[in-house]
């Protein structure tokens, strides 16, 4: 028999609750202080690399394909396009939620890379429609003053 | 039969308490510096290897992988080397076998640490890799197995604690020339200033002890025939070793790192090397605490049991020795900061600078022909250890 069952029932294990005792002060970097002051800015950020002629989105400090340090940042001004969505019926916590929560990849056709948010989960969005950030009113420098995406009219 | 591998680049970001870059911004850094000075571009690397140690410092799971674009590792064979704080030398080691396999001519080797995301402490991440049932519910931290660990390697060789502080009064002084060192750790101390810091745990004094660091380092090696037709002085990797002992710390005698002296012999066999104290030049052991330095010479064969403290004392380790071993002549990790993986490296760079005439200030007053760098950590079980030449 190729496996051995140690233990019939679970309620026989004995364990003991841990956790390993830190937590996180994250540093935005270079490029992720550029994004996120744009954001406050109500701005969308993106890097410009002098080498192989691109935009980056989200803005970075190096570009990964010439591996080149950027320190040029630019008005990233679409147009976005969903690339992918899905909708999301659970939680982090696997708890079920009332109104799906809508998620894409949105990507503008002469940038590098893409930003996934959310989308208006009221409209009916699909891939390869062109949509446009809604921001919040009072933005603090956070991936969340962009509210949502949804379609532009 | 292994082709030879040389060191063509090296880079090193400033080691800071706190960076403003990210892990990934950090990694670029040093990455590029290194591909400058070897005269490279990222397109001529055929492999990359990435050194970091806990994920719980960043704070990122699986971060070999995040780091991977920062290290230039974009469609490229890739892979994350991870031995604790043995990760920085065994990084160079990594790189070193997939060169001299043959299996590919140009490796960018990166080390990284962003120690100071990790709150309130790393000492909290140190406490998880300690047994969750024989250790843990003590409320273990590293700062336990170093304190045994110091006390019985005093009471076995009856070395004083003035002894100790020597080694702190060493590196924090080399510390002052490093360009790179962090803000604060360097300085003229007196053993007395050592002494009288604050005692974290009996016999571990504050100043006995490298800060907690966020620091990148890099490293291109070549093959034999890439590196003749890009220098005309590479710098030769001639040995590498590394050992793992037993993970439980009860079950060895911790007055002596027998990992070390093994790893060590197997980079002195693989260098051809029959003594060590005569071939071996310029010296950088792992010191994040001032006895572990001397218990890493003796581990590596470079004095015998219980003789580094008093070869200390008449300053046969000293930068400026003429017929000594200059030991940790960067200030090592007391002196420039501790950056878990990247203070590896950074050893292995200091090795490096000095077999090529290049360390500035902290070049060693002795003809350097070979030096040796090595790096420790695991569940503090590990010796990595990297032998290079002219």
């Amino acid at each position: 028999m190729p496996f051995k069952e140690f233990i019939e029932k679970l309620s026989k294990a004995k364990v003991q609750k841990g956790d390993i005792p830190v937590w996180h002060l994250y540093t935005l970097g270079i490029g992720g202080d550029v994004f996120y002051k744009g954001l406050k800015e109500g701005k969308i950020k993106g890097a410009y690399c002098e080498y192989c002629n691109s935009v980056i989105l989200p803005p970075r400090m190096y570009c990964e394909d010439c591996f080149e340090k950027i320190d040029k940042f630019v008005d990233v001004k679409g147009p976005f396009i969903v690339v992918a969505y899905t909708e999301l019926y659970r939680d982090l916590d696997d708890n079920r939620l009332d109104i799906p929560i809508k998620v894409a990849l949105i990507s503008v056709p002469y940038a590098k890379g893409g930003i996934i948010h959310f989308l208006n989960p009221y409209q009916e969005i699909e891939n390869g429609d062109i949509v446009k950030p809604v921001f919040n009113k009072k933005r603090v420098g956070s991936l969340k003053d962009i509210k949502y995406f949804e379609l532009k009219k | 039969m292994a082709q030879k591998v040389a060191i063509l680049g090296a880079g090193l970001t400033k080691f800071m308490r706190r960076a403003k870059e990210t892990g990934k911004e950090l990694a670029f850094e040093a990455a590029r510096m290194a591909l400058e000075e070897a005269n490279m571009d990222i397109s001529e690397i055929d492999c990359v290897v990435m050194a970091t140690a806990p994920d719980m410092f960043d704070g990122v799971h699986m971060k070999g992988d995040w780091l991977s674009d920062g290290a230039g590792a974009k469609r490229k064979p890739y892979m994350r080397s991870y031995v604790g704080g043995g990760s920085g030398v065994f990084a160079i080691i990594h790189g070193w076998y997939l060169v001299a396999s043959g299996l590919f001519d140009t490796c960018l080797v990166v080390a990284e640490e962003k120690m100071s995301s990790c709150m309130p402490h790393p000492q909290g991440a140190f406490n998880a890799i300690y047994d969750q049932f024989l250790e843990r519910p003590l409320g273990v931290n590293l700062l336990w197995i170093f304190s045994l660990e110091m006390m019985r390697y005093m009471h076995v060789h009856k070395i004083s604690l003035e002894t100790i502080a020597l080694v702190s009064v060493k590196n924090k002084r080399n510390g002052l020339d490093h360009p790179c060192t962090q803000k604060g750790i360097a300085g003229e101390y007196t053993v007395k200033d050592i002494l009288n810091s604050e005692v974290i745990a009996y016999p571990v004094y504050r100043l006995m002890v490298s800060p907690v660091t966020d620091a990148a380092a890099a490293i291109v090696i070549t093959s034999e025939h890439e590196a003749k037709r890009r220098t005309d002085n590479p710098i030769w990797i001639e040995g590498v070793g590394w050992c793992l002992d037993t993970s439980y710390w009860t079950n060895r005698d911790l007055y002596y790192p027998k990992y070390v002296e093994y790893a060590a012999r197997m980079a002195y066999d693989m260098a051809g090397i029959k003594d060590p104290r005569k071939e071996i030049h310029v010296v950088e052991p792992y010191d994040p605490f001032a006895y572990k330095e001397l218990h890493h010479l003796e581990g590596l064969l470079l004095a015998d049991k219980g003789e580094a403290p008093k070869l200390l004392e008449k300053g046969f380790w000293d930068r400026d020795t003429k017929d000594g071993i200059p030991s940790c002549p960067s200030g090592g990790l007391l002196g420039v900061g501790n950056p878990i993986a990247a203070a590896g490296l950074m050893k292995v760079i200091e090795i490096y600078l000095q077999l090529k005439g290049e360390a500035g200030k902290r070049q060693v007053k002795r003809e350097v022909k070979r030096g040796l760098a090595q790096a420790w950590g695991d569940l503090m079980q590990v010796g990595t250890v990297v032998i290079l030449s002219k």
